[in-house]
């Protein structure tokens, strides 16, 4: 009897259609659908691919407390499946975080091996990795020849209780567990040669990498309110009615610049919020509640402050990778700079 | 004239050492447990009270020792409010690290009274220091 | 200061009619040893027992470990200002029994602290499942106050251990092995091409069942100071720590310890082994920033290029720690940190509990949270009934059978952060 193992993927590589049904609900498939056959053939005779469950980036993103998990769980528990495999998602960040998400409730909920596969700067691995094993993939999906045979190999590591190794060896993403061995020389050792080669300038390492904690110095106060420039920046979501830009609701990739010149406040004719990670209701109903205007305009008026800038910056903040944000930062600070800009108000959610 | 110096604690023996005490007054969390004293510190530290003793003193990991006492000040700090603030909240994360999932382990009357002599021992040799008698002493500015 | 030390090798122990050394075998009188012991008033009472390597034997809940020490010539004597006068030592002739240790057992608290398995899976995690262990177990006379007890039970084992060390008199080494250090000009002139190299030893001082003496005196009251690294060898400072067993830091480690054996291995080779920093642990804030900036200073004195640093303890340590790191970096000494790992029991949680980023060069002593499973043994020394209260252990972790699964924290010495195992973790 071969081993069944269910296999998870998106609109796009189900063949279904592009940006356009990231909608897509969720759908179970008897057998291979999509790179379910590099899949199939990676896995060899022993193993064999039952299902293919479906499911819409969107869909998921913006179904993640309203049940998409569950529904999906009851599809794929059907058919009994001793190994699951998300994906790979490479670079797609709500794919990424759609694969990591099913991963992790298989894992923890069906009691079965999961794999994924994703490129190092999707925003799935930071919120996935420490959990399930993600392959580390190239960022595009040319890569799959050579990541799903890797996924595979882990998943039946795995699905015959074999010892899962290092990253190196196994080629997934440091999970940073940290794993207890024997080395041959006694520590006072090792610590005594590395320090010299330390104090020599020679290679080094460290058995125990510090965590990366990214530290960004506050600027130092403004100390002229009453004469200050302030602009409003946003990762709350906040767009134009209708969205033009079509600025995503999570892993935004995009940013944007939209006026505000004459409005006394955010009137929700003329904004609308994208963002996937919060109840919209609220902010729906009064754009206000995220971009302030109608406050700073009063304060403008009082001359508390300067001056509220036309215009303010917006983008999507769940989900987008930390690379991404850092990006959009270097592209719309020289605007703040060029037009002289103080002080920015930042809003997030 | 309220007390420069508090103990913040959920152990009745400091309570009873201290609680004629001149310099220092005690806030009893009579059935509070560990991480509730955590929890009131990171309060006060965030109401303008400053750290003076460690609040991961002791060996005896926050699973094993149902007891914590940490010695703060009104006005007399140690370290700055941002490292007064990661010093409280490392101590709560380790809390959970150490707890989270975990079974809490029972103790006799015996063991609690012992982890109370060992905690009361441990903030002793913080309000025992040197440094923090002159303060006392001298009521210091 | 220079000391010879001579190690007379131990491969057996066992019970006899005299307290002597021949051919390798320690006999011990029991009676007499015990008799020695109980002079202290406060011990009710006290037997003794031994165990061997690979025998089927569980010593629980275990204190203090010792290795009996002689003073043959110079000055002194060893554990000064605590089994003697407080005279210096580290110079002239020393003996020692080379894998035999005196192991104090016994409840000083309600809640329990330290195993050692002769054999089995947890053998491996622990030094002294390859000594051979004379182990004094101890009954406290009813009522007595902890404080109290707690110094009978230090003093206990250090008497032992004197009284064994008695059997060394008279014995020709089987090896010798001659430690000197200069004063420091002197050392620094004698190997002018070499990297000048110091040890920062911080030692735990955080109260009852966490307290260091260094000839004698509580390791609180000291402010940081320069030791000759031979002091040690002659038993200058002195475990009174009793809890987390994994990381505490043994009379016998202290003795031993292993960052100064192996500067000494390459004294001379690769490096200028300069001196020892002593520095200590106390929980009150101020102190921990006033002593990392004489650490510092006291580096920087010295002209060291480099240093390696230890902690006891977890927790309220590691801010000393990264203190002394940050601050004798930036005062121009490069450091390597020597240090043990709780990442929680699913190994995910960070290991230490603070962190600066000079902290970037660190040898691992492994992840104490890790379960393993300690087989029955047929015989216990002491007792295994409060196993479950054990740091380390749970509610429910005792089988019927007599084993137990607990974290190897519960392990003596089994993840000591200065590196005398070969236990390390590594990033997965």
């Amino acid at each position: 009897m071969p081993k069944k193992v269910v296999h998870y993927i998106n609109q796009f590589f189900a063949g279904i259609g592009g940006e356009d049904k990231a909608d897509y609900k969720p759908e179970i498939r008897a057998g291979i659908v999509g790179p379910g056959l590099a899949l199939k053939a990676a896995l060899g005779n022993e193993y064999e691919v039952v299902a293919t469950v479906i499911c819409g980036d969107n869909y998921f993103g913006s179904n993640i407390d309203k049940g998409v998990v569950p529904e999906l769980l009851e599809m794929i528990k059907k058919y009994q499946p001793e190994g699951f495999v998300a994906g790979p998602a490479f670079n797609a960040g709500r794919y990424g975080v759609a694969c990591g998400t099913i991963a992790k409730a298989v894992q923890d909920e069906l009691k079965i091996p999961a794999v994924t596969g994703m490129y190092t700067e999707n925003p799935g691995v930071d919120m996935f990795k420490k959990d399930i094993y993600i392959i580390q993939t190239k960022d595009s999906s040319a890569d799959m020849r050579h990541a799903m045979p890797k996924l595979a190999a882990l998943l039946k590591k795995q699905m015959a209780g074999q010892e899962v190794l290092g990253p190196k060896e196994e080629g997934y993403i440091e999970k940073g567990i940290r794993v207890n061995y024997f080395n041959e020389r006694r520590g006072s050792e090792r610590a005594v040669d590395l320090l010299v080669a330390k104090i020599k300038g020679e290679p080094i390492y460290t058995d125990y990498p510090l965590p990366v904690v990214d530290k960004v110095s506050p600027a130092p106060a403004l100390k002229d309110l009453a004469h200050a420039r302030i602009a409003l920046v946003t990762s709350g979501g906040i767009v134009p009615q209708g969205n033009p830009d079509h600025i995503e609701s999570s892993s935004a990739s995009k940013w944007g610049k939209y006026s505000i010149a004459g409005m006394d406040h955010a009137d929700k004719k003329d904004f609308m919020t994208v963002h996937g990670g919060y109840d919209r209701a609220f902010i729906t109903e009064d754009p206000d509640l995220c971009i302030p205007v109608d406050v700073l305009r009063d304060l403008e008026k009082k001359g508390f402050i300067g001056k509220l800038m036309d215009y303010f910056i917006t983008t999507t903040g769940t989900g987008t990778a930390t690379n991404s944000a850092k990006r959009f930062a270097e592209e719309f600070v020289p605007i703040l700079k060029k037009d002289q800009v103080d002080a920015v108000l930042l809003v997030s959610t | 004239m309220e007390k420069r110096y508090q103990l913040v604690t959920n152990n009745s023996k400091v309570l009873s050492e201290y609680t004629e005490n001149t310099d220092i007054s005690v806030d009893y969390l009579i059935a509070g447990n560990f991480l509730e004293v955590l929890i009131r510190v990171r309060d006060r530290i965030q109401s303008g009270w400053h750290l003076l003793s460690h609040p991961q003193a002791s060996n005896l990991k926050p699973n094993q020792c149902p007891y914590k006492t940490i010695l703060i000040s009104q006005d007399i700090a140690a370290e700055s409010f941002a490292r007064d603030e990661e010093l409280i909240e490392l101590a709560i994360s380790a809390y959970h690290k150490f707890t989270d999932g975990m079974v809490p382990p029972q103790w006799n009357n015996k063991a609690n009274e012992d982890f109370k002599t060992v905690d009361l021992s441990v903030i002793n040799s913080a309000v025992n220091s040197s440094l923090m008698h002159q303060m006392m002493l001298g009521n210091c500015k | 200061m220079k000391l010879e030390l001579g190690k007379i090798h131990i491969h057996d122990v066992q019970f006899g009619e005299k307290t002597k050394i021949e051919n390798g075998v320690l006999y011990v009188n029991a009676k007499e040893l015990e008799a020695e012991v109980l002079k202290d008033d406060r011990l009710a009472g006290c037997h003794i027992e031994v165990a061997r390597p690979g025998e089927s034997v569980r010593i629980t809940p275990v204190k203090d470990v010792i290795e009996p020490r002689l003073k043959v010539e110079g000055p002194g004597c060893v554990f000064p200002g605590i089994m003697g006068k407080v005279t210096e030592v580290g110079k002239g002739v020393t003996y020692c029994m080379d894998g035999a240790c005196v192991v104090t057992v016994g409840k000083i608290v309600g809640f329990q602290e330290g195993v050692i398995d002769m054999s089995g899976v947890a053998a491996d995690y622990c030094p002294f499942s390859k000594t051979q262990n004379v182990c004094v177990v101890m009954e406290p006379k009813e009522g007595l106050e902890t404080h109290v007890y707690e110094a009978a039970g230090r003093m206990a084992g250090l008497t032992a251990a004197t009284y064994l060390a008695k059997a060394l008199k008279g014995m020709t080494p089987d090896e010798t092995i001659t430690y000197e250090t200069k004063p420091l000009l002197e050392q620094v002139a004698q190997y002018p091409d070499l990297p000048r190299v110091g040890y920062i030893h911080m030692l735990q001082s955080q109260g009852l069942l966490h307290d260091t003496y260094y000839y004698g005196v509580d390791a609180k009251q000291i402010v940081p100071t320069i030791m000759y690294p031979t002091e040690i060898f002659d038993g200058a400072i002195v475990s009174g720590n009793c809890v987390a067993p994994c990381d505490k830091v043994t009379t016998y480690h202290h003795e031993h310890n292993p960052v100064i054996e192996d500067l000494f291995k390459k004294h001379g080779k690769t490096l200028n082994f300069v001196g020892v920093v002593l520095t200590n642990e106390n929980v009150f804030l101020m102190d921990k920033e006033r002593h990392s900036d004489m650490v510092a200073k006291l580096c920087e004195y010295m002209g060291l290029e480099g240093a390696l640093l230890t902690e006891e303890g977890y927790g309220n340590p590691d801010t000393d720690l990264m203190m002394n790191c940050r601050k004798v970096t930036q005062h121009g000494t490069k450091v390597v940190i020597i240090t043990d790992e709780f990442p929680g029991r699913d190994g995910k949680s960070y290991s230490l509990a603070d962190l600066t980023p000079e902290a970037d060069t660190m040898i691992s002593c492994g992840n104490g949270n890790i379960v393993l499973h300690f087989p029955a043994m047929d015989k216990i020394i002491g007792t295994q009934e409060a196993i479950e209260m054990q740091i380390g252990g749970w509610v429910g972790c005792k089988h019927e059978d007599g084993s137990f699964d607990a974290e190897i924290q519960i392990i003596i010495a089994s993840t000591i952060a200065n590196g005398f195992n070969h236990l390390c973790a590594r990033q997965y």
